[in-house]
């Protein structure tokens, strides 16, 4: 029941050191000292024009994602989380997360994310290999993904995650199982793993068009996911959702409000909200967001009011993302039927495919379904 | 010799014969604005192909008639009636008729390119009508163009008088007026006398949804009116004349055509079959004693099956096939029924180019979703009993056991090549089976090569092959000339253990095992990877002699989802959605259209 009940809020940093290979995300290398500060006063003036609306919605998580975060200093974050908690209702158990570049990072910056109320930090780490990093334009290396991984623990974040992308270009299944290797021994309580996916408008994207870019087949990919899933399970992670591990009781449950399609608000450049069964999405300009804002405008692009069909469909694709499933009883709760009732012949015909397995609470997917979600989502369209 | 009028003097019915993309279409337009029968406003450029898919291939299809009113040098107001005929292969038979419909022609030929083989194919049957032909050497404002060296070639390989040859460009209107007074002054007038009992020939029909069948006619001998009780002299039906008119290009309603005269009647005809190209129609009171030569019914040479993806679409589909069979009595179509497609039609064309017009309309003007398979042509199977069956799909040959002998139809190619590609085209026509006939020089660097093949060699991707070994400089020519036996046998594909009815194909014994091999890989690369593994066989009866493995589909995932992009994730399944829509569902395998007609791009040399 609690589940039910969480909300989170978004806040996006779209400015990054520099824009990696394969990124296709709403982010810029970073930009000069005015337009920044200029960013942040829209961020903290889009917060109050919401707060009026949305107070009496009690929130659970919030998340700074982006982009890289932590390119700002933490005295903009911080000023940033306390407008955040005058304007709204948090919970005070509240999962507070940021995103983080190892390369943005030192101890003493982390201990004052800490000091600033953040305790959840989430890494994009990617690949513990220097030659692959460099590869993808990250801005970090390899050792500086250890250090940083020991000096979080030791700013006395208990909570992080990292971020992992297999499939890349050369990759061999032994080199992804020696990358797990090194990060399970930091001992993160929580890892998501995503295979590659090419964007056509990366450079990897051109690269791979051009037929200049050599990925691993697709079983080859296949046998990463599984072997993954194999090597963290015996090293205690839970695999709670398709791209997500994490020890009991260190799932995230700001990405949990979207998988079982809670309510969420998102603050900033292309943000998405989903409130009162309207998913909003703003701007992805950056000129126009400021323009808006200052304004005293609400800076949406695309606004749209989900039918009750629509929303079953999403509530079953997101949910089959997570390991626990679609609840019948929420289900209920939330649409008055039974999914069953509403899908009863595609769920049928997901069994018998060995995708989808049925018991008297819940649907889920199989071991067999999660690799191959899609097939198994589409029958949700 | 009959007595002319004094009108009749006054009118040239004339057609214009030319390869495609020489130019045949721009010239009759330049006709047209020069003899003010059509405002430069009106004129959507080309203004003969009506129909959007012949300008967007550049080909004419369909036959339009026109009148023009010319005022010549000699001081005369003449008539000259265009009867646009069709440039390609396919509708021999409708030029044959047209030509029959008029006294001269016009050759137009690229002053580049030169004498192209389907030109030749429609000069001969144009002098087997005995009309004057005035030679057009088109498109002389071209860098390339060598008008010298193409008037050699008329007059030397088709021996055609070319002294008087005009150079032309009807890009630019060059030559427009000396092609205007050549029709004047060379082509002679109609014959045929008014008094006479009617004859007129039956060269093109459209269907109105108002006025029925409207055949457009010439009139040979007698006139025809409202009123006038007429028939069809294939087939004795008769109807009442409710009105006869001509095209300016508009249809104008007259009062009456006479002997010489192009243009059209309604008679509430229901049927297009009953207004058959070819057919004469006399007056039912007063009928002429003779036919007039030359008709027969256009018969298909090229089969294929038609499916609608979502079998709900059946009517649809049947629908849209009676449409299109109102303005087409070429097309013929069955229902028809096979194990992996469910319900659909067997149909018939012309031929290749006839079939894929067919499959663009039913699609593009009807909006279906279609499945074709692979094209046949019609085999005679020799029955052990002595019985004689047409089998025009694979799917229906009876079982190897009962058959004496399997005959095909085989035509004669004509092929007109510059001589530096004497050795490809030669090779590809004895890998298609060919029997090699005749080489002749037509001028000092190109050649005419005649070989008789096997039809369904010319169906499976020839003139595509002929193309891309000549660099696009031959052109192909053929006609049916018989059948002939063969060792052929048939193709099976099994997917996943079950034999596809749709994807048996027959095929010459010899290349049975290496055609086998390469549609079994090529349906591998096409069809998508299944739940489970998908093996694909190919077999001779109960021997498989190809195999080959679909992988199973392991991992389809979006990995990466959250708030901001759910909106996008949904969008990604929704294609994958639409992209099972169009697949086939065949036992429990999901097979794409394109898997149906991979055979045909299953080449010789793959």
């Amino acid at each position: 029941m609690l589940e039910m009940m969480t909300r989170g809020i978004y806040v996006h940093i779209p400015f990054c050191i520099k824009k990696c290979n394969y990124c296709d995300f709403v982010s810029f290398p970073s930009p000069d000292k005015e337009t920044l500060l200029d960013y942040l006063q829209c961020l903290k003036k889009e917060i109050k024009l919401y707060s009026i609306k949305y107070y009496n919605k009690k929130f659970t998580s919030v998340y700074f994602g982006g982009g890289t975060p932590t390119i700002l200093d933490v005295s903009h974050l911080k000023e940033l989380l306390d407008i955040i908690k005058s304007n709204f209702n948090i919970a005070n158990s509240s999962e507070i997360t940021v995103e983080a570049n190892p390369g943005t990072l030192e101890f003493k910056k982390v201990k004052e994310l800490k000091d600033a109320g953040f305790n959840r930090i989430s890494i994009g780490v990617q690949s513990t290999s220097d030659k692959f990093l460099k590869e993808m334009g990250r801005v970090h290396t390899a050792s500086d993904v250890k250090e940083s991984l020991k000096f979080i623990r030791r700013a006395g974040f208990e909570n992080v995650n990292v971020d992992l992308i297999y499939g890349l270009p050369a990759q061999t299944l032994s080199g992804w199982l020696h990358t797990l290797q090194e990060i399970v021994a930091e001992k993160p309580p929580h890892i998501a793993a995503y295979g590659l996916k090419i964007e056509k408008e990366t450079y990897w994207g051109r690269l791979f068009e051009e037929g200049n870019l050599l990925l691993p087949d697709e079983d080859e990919v296949y046998n990463m996911y599984v072997e993954a899933g194999n090597f963290l399970k015996k090293n205690g992670y839970v695999h709670y959702e398709i791209s997500n591990w994490a020890k009991p009781g260190y799932e995230s449950k700001h990405n949990k409000v979207y998988w079982l399609t809670g309510e969420y608000l998102g603050i900033g450049l292309n943000a998405a909200s989903y409130l009162d069964g309207t998913r909003f999405t703003n701007t992805e300009s950056l000129k126009k967001y400021i323009q808006q804002i200052k304004m005293s405008n609400f800076p949406i692009r695309e606004s749209y009011r989900l039918s009750k069909e629509e929303q079953m469909s999403e509530a079953m694709i997101m949910a089959l993302r997570l390991r626990e499933g679609v609840r019948k009883d929420f289900f209920k709760k939330r649409f008055g039927c039974f999914p069953e009732d509403v899908y009863g012949k595609q769920i049928k015909k997901l069994v018998k495919l060995g995708l989808l397995k049925e018991d008297l609470h819940t649907l889920r997917l199989t071991e067999k379904g999660f690799p191959l979600a899609n097939i198994a989502m589409v029958e949700f369209v | 010799m009959s007595s002319n009028n004094e009108w009749q003097n006054r009118i040239r019915n004339f057609c214009i014969i030319a390869h495609i993309d020489h130019g045949k279409s721009t010239l009759a337009d330049r006709l047209l604005q020069k003899t003010g029968s059509v405002t430069d406003r009106e004129m959507a450029d080309q203004f003969l192909d009506q129909m959007d898919l012949e300008r967007e291939r550049g080909i004419t299809i369909k036959l339009q008639a026109v009148r023009m009113e010319y005022q010549a040098q000699d001081g005369e107001r003449y008539m000259l009636n265009l009867i646009d005929t069709p440039g390609h292969v396919d509708f021999s038979y409708e030029v044959s008729r047209s030509l029959a419909a008029c006294e001269g022609a016009l050759l137009v030929v690229d002053a580049a390119q030169g004498i192209q083989a389907q030109t030749l194919a429609n000069v001969y049957l144009a002098l087997e009508h005995d009309l004057e032909i005035i030679p057009v050497i088109n498109k002389i404002d071209l860098p390339s163009a060598d008008p010298d060296r193409v008037k050699r070639e008329i007059e030397e390989y088709i021996g055609l008088d070319s002294s008087e040859a005009i150079y032309a460009s009807a890009k630019t209107g060059e030559g427009t007026d000396e092609i205007l007074e050549a029709i004047v002054k060379r082509i002679p007038a109609p014959q045929g006398e008014v008094d006479k009992p009617l004859k007129a020939l039956i060269f093109d029909s459209h269907f109105d949804s108002y006025k029925g069948a409207v055949p457009y006619i010439r009139i040979m001998e007698g006139k025809v009116q409202k009123g006038t009780q007429i028939k069809m002299m294939s087939s004795g039906k008769t109807f009442e004349v409710n009105e006869v008119g001509i095209f300016t290009p508009a249809l104008k309603i007259v009062d009456a055509l006479y002997a010489g005269q192009v243009g059209f009647l309604t008679a509430s005809i229901k049927n297009v079959g009953d207004t058959r190209v070819g057919d004469t129609i006399t007056d039912a009171k007063n009928p002429t004693s003779q036919p007039l030569p030359g008709y027969k019914r256009a018969t298909p040479m090229v089969f294929c099956g038609l499916y609608p993806v979502d079998s709900a679409d059946y009517e649809d589909l049947r629908d849209a096939l009676e449409r299109l069979k109102l303005n087409d009595a070429s097309l013929t179509y069955e229902p028809e029924n096979s194990i992996a497609l469910g319900f659909g039609f067997r149909c018939g064309f012309l031929g290749l180019l006839h079939m894929e017009i067919i499959q663009e309309r039913l699609e593009r003007e009807f909006d279906l979703n279609l499945i074709t398979t692979a094209p046949s042509v019609i085999y005679q199977v020799l029955m052990e009993n002595g019985e004689v069956k047409s089998i025009d799909n694979p799917a229906g040959l009876p079982p190897a056991g009962e058959i004496k002998e399997i005959r095909e139809p085989v035509v004669k190619a004509t092929i007109m090549v510059p001589d530096d590609f004497v050795g490809p085209t030669m090779e590809l026509c004895q890998e298609r089976r060919g029997e090699y006939k005749n080489l002749e020089y037509m001028s000092e660097q190109r050649v005419v090569i005649t070989y008789e093949i096997p039809l369904s060699e010319i169906v499976y991707d020839f003139f595509d092959q002929l193309k891309s070994r000549t660099k696009g400089y031959a052109s192909l020519d053929y006609e049916l000339i018989g059948y002939k036996a063969s060792d052929l046998v048939k193709l099976d594909i099994l997917v996943n253990g079950e034999p596809v009815d749709a994807l048996s194909f027959i095929v010459h014994r010899d290349k049975a095992y290496y055609k086998g091999q390469n549609l079994a890989r090529k349906l591998k690369e096409l069809i998508p990877r299944q739940l489970f593994e998908v093996p694909i066989q190919a077999a001779i009866g109960s021997k498989v002699i190809a195999r080959t493995n679909v992988k199973a589909l392991r991992k389809s995932v979006l990995d990466k989802c959250y708030g901001g992009d759910v909106t996008r994730k949904k969008k990604l399944l929704e294609k994958q959605k639409a992209g099972k829509k169009r697949m086939k569902q065949v036992g429990n395998v999901e097979i794409p259209q394109e898997a149906f007609m991979a055979v045909l791009s299953v080449g010789d040399d793959d």
